[in-house]
């Protein structure tokens, strides 16, 4: 029943709430005009949130490059395999640290958490990388980052929120440990899983100082590395001045920038909203009663 | 008997196989910028070419090495540690270089020069290579820079016109030129005027205020040592220059927000050009065209006409401004390398005009012409006609420049796509001409101090902090906070740092 | 009745813990050898152990400058308002938005409110000197025109410190609602019936049921905060900072950048990383130790 203060209440939240959804909105309303602008009009700054002199230009550009494309394609490949690895991986640490009658629960804590502050750099991981024969793979862009200490330790305290007698009964009645994960944790626990399945995918998606280093081959490039060389070509012409290159290779066009972005950034984009689905509420009814 | 001629036939083919020279793998860094399609960097024409034609008569198997160009230092740092670096590996960074020479990490390239360099001696010059002496040693080969200057004055002919006034040949002549623009306004901008595109001072300017100075005195100045200018506070005549800025900034002169404009991202001024709105600018290389700004500035302003002048002279007439060192990239061999001999050969094969053309830009006749003036006009192919030559210069690294014997060729080369009935092939000329005048190199030092690797970038940084906030600040604070600062920089190593690199520099020069 | 412990079956447990830490083990702990590179006088050619020993050298250096003082205290700054006035942002983002029974408008919300995430700092700083510039932003032509005094967001250090924790605040508040809108899902929905019955109104709700069902993950998500407290990303105080306001934009991460610039000395950068790695765990055992007693929720 609702009341007329609750109603107006109503109204004032969803108000504060449009208030910073158009905050958040407008800038990327602003890059999507930018991308279908024509490029005089993105150099003279004169496109604000609608596109001035609209043209597919920059993204048929685009498409007829197929390196982009292909790089897409690779970086969506690369992620759904990470995701699917390192959610596997996390989710097989977690449960057990949420176990009381496990042993050293607080020392294999201790070494996690450790790893999440103390990182030789670059030169022995990448030292290590090429020892290991995974330079110019995919996976040296997906063990190292596979776990992560900190989606771990998120993962554990929400596990750890399942009340205990729901695994206490499932051994009881002689279930496995790998069982009791598979059919009682992990479907009651699909809210985190989607969340840190989308941390992980997000970043991944957008990391590529690994990627920079590790991979030469074209066909391995992430399109973020794509993306970061489409940039940097734009900002830093003077270097190639004083390489003597040519102009014409070197500079891309302001409006293509924006294109890039565009392309660089919808496919995670539409992650989340499809995520949504397994943010059920109530999820936990039915299951303690006995 | 049979048997018999078997056998010796077999001993005699296992001899001949044996004794053969045997197929070494040379393995050669290039840039990867980013924008090539796949395979051109490691297989496209160029690559097969020099396959066929220095690979194949010398036994050799050329593998390519890509390296990110944005993060060359770094992947080559990791490739060194790892112990894979490329047997021919290059950077811009000449104190990495310095280091890694004195670090024992660099084969010694002199002996190898002298026996198969000559070609490659003559064409990059004594002093050009002398920059890769380390302890009397040849330990990199540097590459010849064909362009020395890079920072040059542009003025709006139209708005000079509009007013009477001269195109200024003198700074004051320059100031009052500025000055007439705010007031009057000749291009009806209003609000968006920007009377002088430059963010601060330009380095043009500050130069015309450092007192006469030697090579010497050149030593002391704290300053990236490959390019760009030098973030001391305390050359001779750094006040006077400040204050002129100050000055410009306090008349309204400067661009609005100048002070807080990113480092790297000059499109508020790119924006500006384009729409008209600056009636002068200091800045890069033929700014508006290596930016692709003029389709911009054709649309919105198509009465804007830009000359380029130097007017900015000090007291003995003479227009200073900072210019590269003659070198273009340190070629260097790791010491680990077993094939420094075949870089000098491949090396010197590649200094010969011919073969760096054919590299850049394949065969007369199919793959380009040349016009009345000798100069190359690839011709407009597709397909697998194309030479696909990818990023041209990242392949001659001998060479930082086009493939022509006089400078004026190169300059007509890098510009001959913008000649237009606006601006004729001299404009560029005269503007190529003016940013190399009375070009003040950086002074090199074959072993930088430690202090200067140790603090220089903080100093440079702290520098081009103070100076900007100098530039900024109220007029009558001016005198008081330079003493301050120039104390203070000073203070924090500025002077260690200077009397250091004096030091090493006498020592050197000590003959 | 004692609850059997099924001891033949702890293995499993032990069995699925096997390969990450495996993972953990050969990609972060095996390169940590590679922290000794901070007590040598590195150099590439003689790799990590043949280099020549320095030890505490290397330290010494980096804490006798004042510039790398300087930084640490920004970053403590930066980093210390962010967390006074940023960490509540997600929660708020999130409680409200839990407070919508329109399952379309949650979801519209819920997807825009996190864009800012996914734009890059690149796009951010121009868009910022755009809106906030002195004499070119938005905002100030805005403010001029209405008659008051243009605000030096981006050029006076003590505005430019809040303008950057906004900043930051916008960028990432919507994303971190995320975890917390996770969290609320496991809420018994039956609590909120019962207290409608009991005719408690959404606010009441919110602070019984809601708040108090989000605490874990808050108290972890807070005490991981405060171990990061020495640490700061590069590109943000980067990209937001100009030459006017350097006294306080001058972070950790820039202070490497910029040491790096002259001939990358990995033994500074190494050391330097090691340094926050050891204050940044000592904030963290001291967050985790005050949480555990407090309220019982601990990392451990």
């Amino acid at each position: 029943m609702r009341t007329g203060k609750s109603r107006v209440e109503s109204v004032l939240i969803a108000a504060v709430l449009a208030f910073a959804a158009a905050l958040c909105l407008l800038p990327i309303v602003h890059e999507i005009a930018l991308s279908l602008s024509s490029n005089e009009a993105v150099v003279a700054r004169e496109v604000g949130l609608l596109p001035v002199e609209p043209t597919l230009e920059s993204y048929r550009q685009i498409m007829r490059d197929g390196t982009v494309m292909r790089a897409l394609g690779f970086s969506v490949y690369l992620t759904v395999l990470f995701t699917g690895i390192a959610m596997l991986l996390t989710t097989i640490c977690a449960y057990p640290l949420t176990r009381p009658e496990l042993r050293g629960r607080r020392g294999i804590m201790t070494f996690i958490v450790i790893t999440m502050y103390f990182s030789g750099g670059i030169l022995p991981l990448y030292i290590l990388i090429k020892t290991l024969g995974m330079l110019n793979t995919e996976w040296s862009l997906i063990l190292p980052l596979a776990v992560s200490p900190f989606n771990l330790i998120i993962m554990r305290t929400s596990l750890s929120t399942l009340p205990d007698a729901l695994t206490e009964s499932a051994l009881i009645d002689g279930a496995s440990y790998f069982q009791i994960l598979r059919k009682i944790i992990v479907p009651l626990s699909l809210p985190i899983i989607a969340t840190l399945s989308l941390f992980y995918a997000v970043g991944r998606w957008n990391t590529f100082q690994d990627a920079v280093f590790y991979i030469t081959k074209q066909a391995l490039w992430t399109i973020q590395l794509k993306l970061s060389y489409i940039v940097l070509n734009n900002t830093q012409p003077e270097v190639f001045i004083a390489e003597g290159a040519e102009s014409r290779l070197s500079i891309v066009p302001a409006a293509l920038n924006a294109a890039t972005v565009m392309i660089a950034t919808l496919p995670i984009l539409v992650a989340y909203p499809w995520l949504q689905r397994y943010f059920i509420k109530g999820a936990m009814i039915g299951s303690v009663k006995e | 008997m049979k048997r018999l001629v078997l056998v010796i036939a077999a001993i005699t083919l296992l001899l001949a196989v044996g004794c053969a020279p045997k197929e070494r793998t040379l393995r050669i860094e290039i840039f990867d910028r980013g924008n090539v399609q796949p395979g051109v960097l490691e297989n496209g024409p160029p690559a097969q070419w020099i396959q066929k034609a220095f690979g194949d008569p010398n036994h050799v198997k050329i593998e390519w090495v890509p390296v990110p160009r944005p993060k060359e230092v770094e992947k080559l740092q990791l490739m060194m540690a790892a112990g894979d670096a490329p047997d021919l590996c290059f950077t811009y960074d000449a104190v990495l270089v310095a280091k890694y020479a004195n670090e024992g990490g660099l084969a010694d390239l002199t002996k190898s020069l002298a026996r198969d360099g000559k070609t490659l001696s003559s064409f990059i010059g004594k002093d050009a290579l002398d920059y890769g002496v380390f302890n009397g040693k040849q330990y990199a080969i540097p590459g010849k820079r064909q362009l020395l200057g890079i920072s040059g004055t542009w003025i709006r002919k139209d708005w000079l016109d509009k007013l009477g006034l001269p195109v200024p040949k003198t700074r004051d002549e320059w100031l009052n030129a500025v000055r007439m623009f705010k007031a009057k306004d000749p291009g009806k901008c209003g609000a968006n005027l920007m009377a002088v595109g430059d963010t601060g001072l330009s380095w043009n300017i500050a130069y015309s205020f450092y007192e006469p100075n030697t090579e010497r005195d050149r030593a002391g100045w704290v300053g990236p040592t490959s390019t760009k200018a030098f973030h001391d506070m305390a050359i001779p005549g750094t006040k006077e220059a400040l204050k002129f800025g100050n000055m410009l900034n306090a008349e309204g002169l400067l661009p609005k927000d100048w002070a807080l404009w990113p480092k790297n991202d000059m499109l508020n001024l790119q924006a500006a050009i384009s729409k008209g709105y600056v009636g002068t600018f200091t800045n890069n290389l033929a700014y508006p065209w290596f930016y692709n700004l003029m389709p911009a500035i054709q649309k919105n302003c198509p009465e804007c006409e830009w000359v380029p002048i130097d007017p900015f002279t000090n007291s003995e007439g003479k227009t200073p401004k900072y210019v590269y060192s003659p070198i273009g990239i340190f070629n260097m061999v790791p010491a680990s390398s077993k094939n420094a001999d075949l870089v000098v050969k491949y090396l010197n094969w590649m200094a010969d005009l011919k073969n760096m053309t054919k590299i850049m830009f394949g065969d007369e006749g199919t793959h380009y012409d040349l016009d009345a003036n000798g100069l190359i006009v690839p011709r407009k192919l597709s397909g697998d006609q194309v030479w696909e030559a990818g990023n041209i210069l990242d392949r001659v690294i001998i060479l930082n420049g086009r493939p022509y014997d006089s400078i004026d060729k190169a300059i007509m080369a890098q510009t001959a796509s913008w000649v237009d009935a606006k601006y004729p092939a001299q404009v560029f000329l005269d503007h190529y001409k003016m940013v190399q005048k009375d070009g003040v190199p950086p002074v090199r030092l074959a072993s930088p101090p430690d202090s200067l690797s140790k603090q220089g970038a903080m100093l440079m940084d702290k520098a081009e902090e103070m100076m900007k906030q100098l530039i900024a600040a109220k007029p009558a604070e001016f005198d008081a906070m330079f003493d301050k600062m120039q104390k203070e920089w000073l203070d924090m190593g500025g002077a260690q740092v200077k009397a250091d690199m004096l030091a090493v520099y006498d020592k050197e020069h000590k003959k | 009745m004692t609850r059997r412990r099924p001891l033949e079956q702890l293995w499993q447990l032990y069995a699925m813990l096997a390969l990450p830490l495996l993972v953990l083990f050969v990609f972060s702990y095996l390169p940590m050898l590679g922290l000794v590179i901070a007590f040598e006088d590195f150099s590439v050619f003689k790799g990590v152990f043949g280099s020549k020993w320095a030890g505490l050298g290397v330290f010494a250096e980096v804490f006798k400058m004042k510039t790398f003082w300087i930084a640490l205290r920004n970053t403590f700054l930066l980093n210390g308002l962010n967390l006074a006035l940023g960490f509540v942002a997600p929660i708020i983002l999130a409680l409200l938005l839990n407070e919508l029974r329109s399952k379309p408008l949650k979801k519209f919300f819920q997807s825009t409110l996190y864009l800012p995430h996914f734009l890059s700092w690149a796009i951010i700083g121009s868009l910022a000197l755009q809106l906030l510039g002195d004499n070119t932003g938005l905002v100030n032509d805005v403010i001029a025109r209405l008659g008051g005094a243009r605000v030096p967001f981006l050029s006076d250090k003590g505005h430019w410190v809040f303008t950057y924790t906004f900043i930051g605040i916008w960028q990432n508040a919507g994303w971190g609602t995320i975890v917390y809108l996770a969290a609320m899902t496991g809420i018994n929905p039956e609590l909120y019936e019962a207290a409608e019955v009991d005719g408690a109104d959404r606010w009441r709700k919110m602070w019984s049921i809601t708040i108090p069902g989000i605490m874990p993950t808050m108290i972890v998500l807070l005490v991981i905060q405060i171990g990061r407290l020495v640490s700061i990303g590069f590109e943000q105080p980067y990209i937001l900072g100009n030459d006017l306001v350097k006294g306080y934009s001058e972070v950790i991460s820039t202070f490497v950048y910029q040491l790096g610039i002259m001939s990358g000395r990995f033994n500074v950068g190494t050391a330097v990383g090691m340094f926050q790695s050891v204050v940044g765990l000592v904030f963290l055992l001291a967050a985790n130790a005050f949480a555990n007693r407090k309220t019982g929720t601990s990392i451990w």
